[in-house]
């Protein structure tokens, strides 16, 4: 049976993947493949972070361990990120490749070392606290 | 897991890993100057005094000198707790490492041995301060996966190597005449180099390679595998003196690195990113010289015998240490470090910003504080001087030649990260301007 842990880190890479076919497609100067690419990653990275995260496990784990410094610090990583998807969407709306890479190679190590993060301390520390939210995953 | 006491944004100040690796690249620039100077003698043999300054400024200065800073930004963020002692730890560290550095290699360049009774105490004293906050927490149950599971191998290798480095270092200052353990200078060299930088590079890797890069995880299974084939090769290697029981180690040992590059490389060419990434490139590199190291180092162990004259054999050697120190180690630290210095530029201006959205719009991304040509020069000028060395050990013609362009090359590495440390500053400092009004 999947864990909390096992999900979220697949999840993590589906988004990786995402991510990486609509920067191909923007280094191609494909720009209309690009559009469509980068609205698929930003809903998925979407789902991921606002219902997954915000809107389940975080409030689950505080549910039972209390407020907590981690799920405070996730929270804060999210909405840089978002600032940083916000830049993208207008780089690719004016079709600055330069400007969009320089912007997505920083999103990406972003998002990398957050994951890292959640990936080695948080996600295990669910599996522990929160077992039966893996299940109610989607 | 403990959970008390975790933190998730636990990063060390940024002074911390950038004052590490803003001097790596002029300890780089150093050896080449010993390269240049020592032109007509330095490839004549493996105990050449100059080679040996020239190859303690990049295992200590360059590869040590990164590794050591990155320890104290990775493992934080790997484990979620901070190396206890902080920014004073890391100073510390930072001072005796340098001086250390320098009175060791001094010693060597000018035979003046008598100065290694500074550095033993001053390298002695940065490896204690580095070592213990860092067991204090490495030996507790932290998170960190397989990356720490390596990396704590790491670290007993690069204990046990600085161990024999110091009695070598004893020996030549004539502070000690001990003979209790035979062949110190190999062990020294297979610790360091097959423990520590290997051992370290795997671990980091672990991570890195498969997040930076949209690959595939490596296995967990040889992921645990090959740093315990490394690590358990060298104690039988050190401890064991029966010639079958070595032979069957150095084989493993050098499977085991194999392995690891292959099975690396395969990883990258699966990689789902497709923009240009000259870390990759790098990667590559260095990952290919450690697969022709490790079957270089099995013909010197089988094959000894096998080499026309003592002459070809020290240019075998020195060839192989080449290959192991300069194509493997400074190839992918070069890679890794054009991707985390801006990376943590932005990191750390990000998080001044304190959530004003504003400015955090102002803030530069990472092809601003390197832009995409610096590395790209970089990865040229570095293959080139690899091939050159080559060249220069074999033929030992071209040797100047090969020393002007390792310190064009590692002053390209410094010049690329003082960009990026001024454009940190100068944004961080209005930044704060802009928290003050």
């Amino acid at each position: 049976m999947a864990t909390v842990s096992s999900f979220m880190q697949e999840n993590h890479r589906e988004c990786d993947e995402l991510f990486a076919a609509a920067e191909e497609a923007v280094v191609d100067c494909d720009w209309e493949a690009a559009a469509v690419r980068w609205r698929d990653f930003s809903n998925a990275l979407n789902h991921h972070i606002t219902d997954r995260e915000e809107g389940q496990l975080f409030p689950a784990l505080e549910a039972v361990n209390g407020p907590m410094g981690p799920t405070m610090v996730m929270r804060g990583e999210h909405e840089q990120m978002r600032v940083l998807m916000t830049q993208l969407d207008e780089a690719l709306a004016g079709k600055d490749q330069r400007h969009f890479l320089g912007l997505a190679e920083t999103l990406m190590m972003l998002m990398q070392q957050h994951n890292m993060k959640e990936e080695n301390i948080l996600y295990p520390m669910m599996d522990q606290c929160i077992p039966n939210e893996a299940a109610k995953l989607s | 897991m403990r959970m008390k006491g975790l933190s998730l944004e636990t990063i060390p100040s940024i002074h911390v890993p950038f004052r590490f690796f803003n001097t790596a690249p002029w300890m780089g620039v150093l050896a080449a100057l010993v390269l240049l100077l020592e032109a007509d003698s330095v490839f004549s043999s493996s105990w050449n005094p100059g080679l040996l300054a020239m190859t303690h400024l990049l295992t200590l200065g360059f590869i040590s000198m990164v590794m050591l800073g990155a320890m104290f930004q990775i493992v934080p963020v790997l484990s979620g707790e901070m190396i206890p002692g902080g920014v004073l730890v890391a100073t510390s560290v930072h001072i005796l490492l340098c001086a250390g550095i320098l009175s060791l290699v001094v010693g060597f360049y000018w035979q003046a041995y008598w100065l290694f009774s500074w550095a033993i105490p001053l390298l002695l004293s940065a490896f204690v301060v580095f070592l213990l906050p860092l067991a204090s927490l490495l030996r507790r149950r932290i998170g960190g996966g397989d990356s720490i599971y390596s990396i704590r191998f790491a670290v007993l290798a690069l204990l046990i190597s600085i161990g024999l480095g110091l009695v070598r270092a004893a020996n030549y200052a004539g502070l000690l005449q001990w003979a209790g353990l035979p062949n110190t200078i190999s062990l020294h060299l297979g610790w360091g180099l097959g423990g520590w930088v290997l051992l370290l590079v795997m671990g980091v890797s672990y991570q890195v390679i498969p997040m930076f890069h949209v690959t595939p995880n490596y296995s967990t299974h040889m992921a645990k595998v090959l740093p315990t084939a490394v690590f358990s090769s060298m104690l039988l290697l050190t401890f064991v003196a029966n010639p079958v029981i070595k032979g069957v180690a150095v084989l493993v040992l050098c499977l085991a690195a194999t392995t690891y590059g292959i099975i690396s490389i395969r990883l990258l060419r699966r990689r789902k990113r497709k923009v240009p990434d000259i870390t990759a490139r790098f990667w590559h590199m260095g990952l290919l010289s450690l697969i022709v190291a490790a079957s270089l180092v099995m013909i010197i162990y089988f094959s000894d015998h096998l080499f026309p004259s003592i002459r070809w054999r020290e240019k075998f050697y020195i060839g192989t240490g080449i290959i192991l120190i300069f194509g493997f180690a400074v190839s992918v630290i070069m890679g890794m470090l054009q991707k985390i210095v801006p990376f943590l530029s932005y990191l750390h201006l990000q998080r001044s910003c304190m959530n004003n959205f504003d400015l955090l719009k102002t803030l530069p991304h990472m092809g601003e504080f390197v832009p995409p040509g610096f590395p790209r020069w970089q990865f040229r000028l570095h293959l080139a001087a690899l091939l050159l060395l080559l060249v220069a050990t074999v033929t030992g013609q071209l040797v100047e030649l090969c020393g002007l362009l390792l310190i064009v090359d590692f002053s390209w590495l410094g010049l690329t990260l003082a960009r990026a440390s001024r454009l940190y500053l100068s944004t961080a400092k209005r930044v704060a301007l802009h928290n003050q009004s």
